[in-house]
């Protein structure tokens, strides 16, 4: 084999379907003209056959499908049906009582430490809309859900963060999802300069695939945000398959000049994924009409 | 994941099983012991790219059942003279106890990942959350100290 020829791993990747589509082509024209790949080719698919044939194969798979359903529905219904404890279960459970206490005085001490509901805006570039902007075809399942958290150095608390929210460097971010169908997910962001980077995955400039279920990106760290100062919008990407920042990147920059280089008017990313799309507004923290301590 | 997805991921394992192994039996076995070990990890957490997680169980599985029985490490040999300078084959020296015991298992998966399913630094780098010159630097570092060891 040519060290040019596509690795295992390569192979594997397009095998399963976690290969791009640029990717793709680009083994599929490797494959055509190497007859060492044809080769490697014709001996996984022996390899694959004789799987197949393994007596044992068939009762594998039923059996390995049917665990994986079973815990994928199982999750959803997490998501759909979140834990409600039984009032009777708890009075009936004396030893729970501690519990109840630090429960109830918990939240007692967070809704007197609740801060403003809304963040200052900027006067001269208020949010075009409350909530996420969603762009793309429905999604033939169920639609997944992305949020957006952040935390402020000196709150008590982490909030949810709106579009046309105002960010300080040095604020805390992390993103949460749920779906009821695993999809390849990718958040990158773009200043008003038209400069896109990766946010998630943290390392690598391809999609990661997120089960069934809910859960955070990134998934036990948070991001700091950087001194960059301006509008900036973030876009949350998913689709069946997986696909690479190149790609991304390619669709940001033609949607970059098609909006006239205004972030608000970003609203279309073209590609083979769906989309949702928040703006934010980063300040200095220093400007005295929004500290960072009172946002 | 659903049926097909399955299907295809267990041929991927099954087909590096045999790579590794170099017995279909044993690849069959491992391949269960994986899916096993596969699912017990989905109910515990969310497993986001399923891939990267079966190449990692079944390198160490493999390794393991190679360590146990005593056998060989299957490099290819014509990646070998080239990275390591030998005319000669180094597949029948490398004997992965020794290896493991002086280099420790996690540079030793590298070397798999190099030298058995012939992945470029960068997609290692992908694999094992390391940066590709990191990855680099481990393998030249190990790489030397099997030329040391086993002189041409």
């Amino acid at each position: 084999m040519q060290r040019e020829c596509p690795s295992r791993w390569s192979l594997d990747r397009l095998h399963v379907g976690d290969a791009t589509p640029s990717e793709q082509a680009q083994l599929d024209r490797q494959r055509e003209d190497c007859p060492d790949c044809e080769e490697t080719l014709r001996a996984r698919k022996e390899r694959f056959a004789q799987l197949h044939q393994h007596h044992g194969f068939e009762a594998l798979l039923t059996r390995e499908t049917q665990r994986h359903a079973a815990l994928t529905q199982r999750k959803a219904e997490e998501i759909k049906q979140p834990t409600v404890l039984s009032w009777t279960a708890w009075f009936a459970n004396w030893s729970q009582w501690a519990g109840l206490a630090t429960v109830g005085g918990l939240a007692v001490f967070l809704l007197f430490l609740r801060p403003p509901s809304e963040l200052p805006q900027d006067p001269h570039n208020p949010p075009k809309q409350e909530g996420m902007t969603f762009q793309g075809k429905k999604p033939k399942t169920l639609q997944p859900h992305f949020r957006a958290l952040f935390y402020r150095k000196g709150s008590p608390y982490s909030r949810w963060f709106h579009n046309g929210q105002v960010l300080f460097p040095g604020d805390l971010i992390q993103f949460s999802y749920k779906t009821f169908v695993s999809y390849h997910v990718m958040i990158v962001g773009c200043n008003k300069r038209g400069e896109s980077y990766v946010i998630v995955p943290f390392q690598g400039k391809r999609s990661v695939k997120i089960q069934a279920g809910k859960g955070k990106l990134p998934n036990t760290d948070s991001l700091e945000l950087d001194d960059y100062i301006g509008p900036e919008r973030f876009f949350f990407l998913y689709a069946r398959r997986a696909f690479s920042f190149q790609d991304v990147e390619r669709a940001l920059k033609k949607a970059y000049l098609q909006a006239n280089k205004d972030l608000r008017d970003m609203h279309t990313l073209q590609g083979s994924w769906q989309v949702f799309s928040l703006l934010v507004h980063k300040r200095p923290a220093h400007s005295p009409s929004m500290s960072p301590q009172q946002p | 994941m659903e049926r097909d997805e399955l299907k295809r991921h267990m041929e991927v394992v099954y087909n590096r099983c045999c790579a590794i192994l170099k017995d279909p039996d044993q690849a069959w076995d491992a391949l269960q012991d994986v899916f096993e070990s596969f699912y017990e990890a989905s109910k515990k957490r969310e497993i986001r790219q399923p891939l990267f997680y079966l190449y990692r169980s079944s390198t160490n599985h493999c390794f393991n059942m190679l360590r146990r029985q005593k056998k060989l490490l299957p490099l290819l040999t014509e990646h070998l003279e080239g990275d390591l300078g030998g005319h000669h084959t180094a597949e029948n020296r490398l004997m992965i106890d020794a290896l493991v015991q002086q280099f420790g298992e996690d540079t030793i998966q590298l070397f798999i990942y190099r030298h058995v399913d012939q992945m470029t630094y960068d997609e290692i780098a992908d694999l094992v959350g390391l940066s590709d010159r990191g990855v680099k630097k481990k393998l030249a570092r190990l790489e030397e100290k099997i030329r040391q060891q086993f002189p041409t």
